[in-house]
């Protein structure tokens, strides 16, 4: 339902996420770096200032690992604050996977971004990356892509594709 | 039936864990309210939930309030949301 959205929810996930937002096979040493490597997209792409990067290293130091929502995919953030401009996400894919501390989802190869002025302008952007990335077949292609542009691509295909079907659509309509 | 969906910052993976409970309520045929808290609301919301979904790292900040907690290990697996959640309702 999220997904559907057009208002209250905020912007689509692609409105979200510019190319200056996706970094394909960033050299990260550790998840420090790998979050880093996620400011710095948030930051290229209008979204944040640099002192958000330090609020989502702070996240973590604080709360855990807990952001690694899945099998090789964290989804680094922190609350509103000044140093967050307007709603967006980024993408960055890892050269190298790296460890978070997660008892089960480590390492991660895919750090989602997310910038968020207030609790609702991100929703429907989040949920429909959420529906994109449950598909193992979505995933891989993601991880593969060689260029921002490709990641864009998929995107699009699927937000145009998946907008109207309901939430189960098959994912054979995808293979 | 109120279910709590934590996580820390109340406004990432809490969104996602909703949503996904969303689905699985639904694929259930099952009815109830979903609430999103952050790890620092969520112990004084506690007592008005009858359930609590979030990861395994938070759950350790979470010992001792009232309502059943059930950790989610893949928040994008909506089999073991299904799983998970059916268990715990269909077994107060």
């Amino acid at each position: 339902m999220d997904a559907q959205l057009s208002s209250g929810a905020g912007a689509s996930l692609g409105g979200l996420l510019p190319e200056s937002a996706i970094t394909i096979g960033a050299r990260a040493a550790d998840w420090r770096e790998a979050i880093r490597a996620a400011g710095r997209a948030l930051v290229a792409s209008g979204a944040t200032s640099d002192a958000y990067t330090d609020e989502m290293i702070a996240t973590v130091e604080t709360l855990g690992a807990y952001i690694v929502i899945a099998p090789g995919i964290a989804l680094a953030h922190s609350r509103p604050s000044p140093a967050v401009h307007r709603a967006g996400m980024c993408l960055v894919t890892l050269a190298r996977p790296v460890e978070f501390g997660h008892r089960t989802n480590d390492p991660v190869s895919l750090v989602v971004g997310l910038a968020a002025p207030d609790d609702e302008g991100h929703v429907s952007a989040l949920a429909t990356l959420a529906d994109f990335l449950t598909d193992e077949g979505r995933r891989a292609a993601l991880l593969r892509a060689g260029d921002p542009r490709t990641v864009r691509s998929l995107i699009a295909a699927y937000e145009g594709g998946a907008a109207g079907q309901p939430d189960h659509a098959p994912d054979a309509a995808h293979a | 039936m109120k279910i709590l969906a934590v996580c820390g910052m109340g406004l990432g993976s809490g969104l996602i864990l909703r949503m996904q409970a969303e689905k699985a309520l639904k694929e259930l045929g099952l009815q109830a309210d979903l609430e999103v808290a952050d790890i620092g609301t969520a112990r004084a919301l506690a007592s008005t939930a009858d359930l609590i979904l979030t990861s395994e790292e938070l759950a350790q900040q979470l010992v001792g309030v009232k309502p059943r907690i059930v950790t989610i290990s893949n928040f994008i697996d909506l089999r073991e949301m299904v799983e998970k959640l059916g268990a715990a309702i269909g077994t107060p």
